[in-house]
């Protein structure tokens, strides 16, 4: 519930986050009993490092504020789409919000737009696409797993999100989206994309519109710029993004005598005069040593307005 | 309310090939407006009531020296498909580069031009006087051919300005001047700071001429509030200017000089029934902002140079649990910032972060990354306001 418009205190139902550090956060539904594996229903009790949390005691508490767990405390905050990727069950390999947020900008993606995504997966993507299109605009979403495809309407549902978004089951690439003219933006996370271009265009509006693929690796890339050029795309330009995270340390190098050296002829004594010795300090911008060094490369093209439309 | 044709008083990109310029048509119809598009004069007020798209430069053939004038156009030819006939070698092993490849002087190019020859046929011109043109291999032809087009390609598009558009052409034109801040820093920003319609938003714009609240105003179409959170007069607005927005888009933006809401705040506190002297008002639009109080705000961005103190006392407008993105060229302030967030224990997720941004070249056999990139983009502080 709580996707859709912001609250200040938790109703039942809604989807919460519980934060602890950053390594630790948990996505919760907020009621009262929850089902073990063998499908009996129990007291929603959920477990962390820190304690147990009655969960149906989050109701009406504020978002912003702590929680308390039997041995310590967290925070509870409000769902966004950032936190959603980073705490969903994960069906598929998903995209992280740096692709994400590239892909919202540069689909010109604004409330009101019509988007169509194929494949699904996870859902991550499209949380953030409904975010971006609410409340006027309606985004298709297909994947040929009818699983998944089950899983993530009942997600949206859930997240009360359900009127901004269709979910189907359909194998893009064989049977295309049978949406004609509609759309104002075209996602493609397939292993095949190309194979998906004549129904994309097919689905695009006439009066233009824009197309995303993503896609690991370069042979793939290669082929979907080849079948966008031949169908008669413009402005196509492949490109990729990271985040660099920083740490921030205050760092003090102690004046030990393994450093101690100069060529000219001075005493035992440093500059000052004097024979104490005095570390350095300072503040320093640590980057990661490991860093995700590639996700995908993104295709983007503009579907340009067809002569057929008049103004 | 999609406008789709190009008026007067409105922006407008004039794009030949990569190279873009930003263009605002006169307010008065009738009158002419001359543009440059290279090296060439281009009548642009020739386009206007065609909607956007693209435009072939047409010579007026009475008086060849005056500005081109643009005529809807569908039938752009690539130069690589018109000279596809010719001969191409295996390599470059017999070429050098003298310079005298090219039997047309300078002179003669403009002659030429003067003469009222389309870019077409100039570059026809430029391959026929070529020594070297047919034993060049096809690829070296390809980018030979692309490099002439930029230059003389007699097709411009006529664009309506979007976000994405305005955010690469100021980036490109001067980085500093919008405090570095690359497109998919933008891009970051508005998927962190939690954009969304019917949300109340503050932004604090220390020089980036509004591109970040001109792509909240897109985004959001009319729903919901955006603050322009200001201490002094100098209003950042050019990039909202190019956007062309309807006064329906812009209903969500609301101007709020940071020492007037200061004063408000004060007077509620006191429930002072005295009269305040007027404070100094910046006229900025001719909105009066209905108070805008600490703790309401769903999402915050501060960009600026010098981000401390400012965003501390900022993020006093943002509501628990809201987002906050803290933006700056430079990362020094932001390890001070990070830190005092830290120590006073007002935020949790908090990131330090930059985005590195690449573009590849996808041509058949002649893939790879893109020769030139950029070296930064700025860097973001975000996080997410907690009550301790």
């Amino acid at each position: 519930m709580s996707f859709a418009k912001t609250k200040h205190a938790v109703e039942e139902g809604d989807t919460v986050i519980i934060y602890v550090n950053p390594q630790a956060m948990y996505a919760i539904q907020v009621k009262p009993l929850i089902a073990t594996k063998k499908g009996d229903m129990v007291e929603n009790i959920f477990q962390t490092a820190y304690g147990a949390l009655k969960v149906q005691e989050l109701v009406g508490k504020k978002f912003g504020h702590k929680v308390q767990f039997s041995r310590g405390w967290g925070y509870l905050l409000h769902p966004t789409p950032e936190l959603w990727t980073l705490n969903l069950l994960h069906r598929t390999q998903i995209l992280y919000t740096p692709d994400i947020s590239l892909i919202v900008m540069q689909l010109d993606l604004k409330a009101g737009s019509i988007v169509v995504e194929s494949g699904t997966g996870s859902g991550s993507l499209s949380h953030a696409i409904i975010r971006a299109i609410a409340p006027t605009g309606h985004l298709h979403t297909f994947d040929f797993h009818q699983q998944r495809v089950e899983i993530v309407t009942k997600e949206f549902i859930d997240h009360g999100l359900e009127t901004f978004v269709t979910a189907k089951q359909r194998d893009a690439c064989k049977d295309g989206f049978d949406l004609e003219d509609t759309a104002d933006a075209v996602f493609l996370d397939l292993p095949n994309p190309w194979l998906a271009i004549s129904h994309a265009v097919k689905a695009l509006k006439n009066s233009g519109g824009r197309i995303c693929t993503f896609s690991p690796c370069i042979e793939q890339t290669q082929k979907t710029c080849e079948a966008l050029v031949a169908k008669g795309f413009k402005c196509i330009e492949t490109m990729e993004c990271l985040q660099r995270e920083f740490q921030v340390k205050n760092i003090t190098l102690p004046d030990v005598d393994d450093y101690n050296f100069s060529f000219s002829q001075t005493t035992d004594k440093d500059s000052e005069g004097n024979g104490k010795k005095e570390g350095r300090k300072f503040r320093a911008l640590l980057p990661a040593l490991q860093m995700a060094g590639h996700t995908g490369y993104l295709t983007f093209a503009t579907w340009p307005r067809q002569s057929s439309v008049q103004i | 309310m999609d406008v789709n044709l190009i008026l007067n008083d409105h922006f407008v990109l004039v794009q030949r090939k990569s190279q873009m310029s930003l263009h605002q048509l006169p307010k008065k119809e009738g009158k002419q407006w001359t543009i440059k598009v290279g090296r060439d004069l281009v009548d642009l007020s020739s386009a206007l009531g065609k909607p956007h798209g693209t435009f072939k430069l047409s010579r007026n053939e009475e008086n060849k020296s005056k500005a081109f004038s643009l005529v809807p156009s569908n039938d752009v030819v690539e130069m690589k498909e018109k000279l596809k006939d010719l001969n191409s070698g295996e390599n470059n092993k017999e070429i050098w580069d003298d310079g005298k490849s090219q039997q047309l002087k300078k002179e003669d190019i403009e002659e030429l031009r003067g003469q009222g020859l389309t870019g077409s046929e100039i570059v026809t011109q430029l391959v026929e006087n070529s020594k070297t043109f047919q034993i060049k291999t096809e690829f070296s032809q390809e980018k030979y051919l692309s490099k002439k087009e930029e230059k003389y390609s007699e097709w411009v598009e006529i664009l309506k300005p979007n976000i994405r558009h305005l955010a690469k052409y100021f980036h490109s034109q001067d980085p500093m001047q919008i405090l570095n801040l690359r497109p998919d820093t933008l891009a970051m920003i508005m998927s962190l700071a939690n954009i969304k319609s019917n949300g109340k938003f503050g932004v604090f714009d220390g020089g980036c001429q509004g591109l970040v609240t001109a792509a909240i105003l897109d985004r959001i179409q009319g729903f919901g509030t955006v603050w322009n959170l200001c201490l002094k007069g100098i209003s950042q607005k050019r990039v909202i200017q190019a956007m062309n927005f309807s006064p329906e888009q812009l209903k969500p933006l609301k101007n709020a000089n940071l020492h007037k809401v200061k004063e408000s705040l004060k007077k509620e506190e006191n429930g002072d029934g005295d009269e305040v002297p007027a404070a100094k008002i910046i006229k900025l639009d001719e909105d009066a902002p209905q108070p805008l109080e600490l703790g309401s705000l769903d999402g915050l961005v501060v960009l600026c140079r010098r981000p401390n103190a400012i965003a501390k006392e900022l993020v006093k407008l943002l509501a628990p649990s809201g987002n906050f993105v803290i933006f700056c060229p430079y990362s020094e302030p932001l390890c001070e910032t990070y830190t005092d967030f830290r120590e006073c224990n007002l935020a949790v997720n908090l990131k330090l972060t930059e985005a590195w941004f690449r573009l590849h070249q996808v041509l058949p056999l002649r893939t790879h990354p893109e020769v030139n990139m950029s070296g930064s983009g700025g860097y973001i502080l975000s996080g997410i306001k907690v009550v301790s």
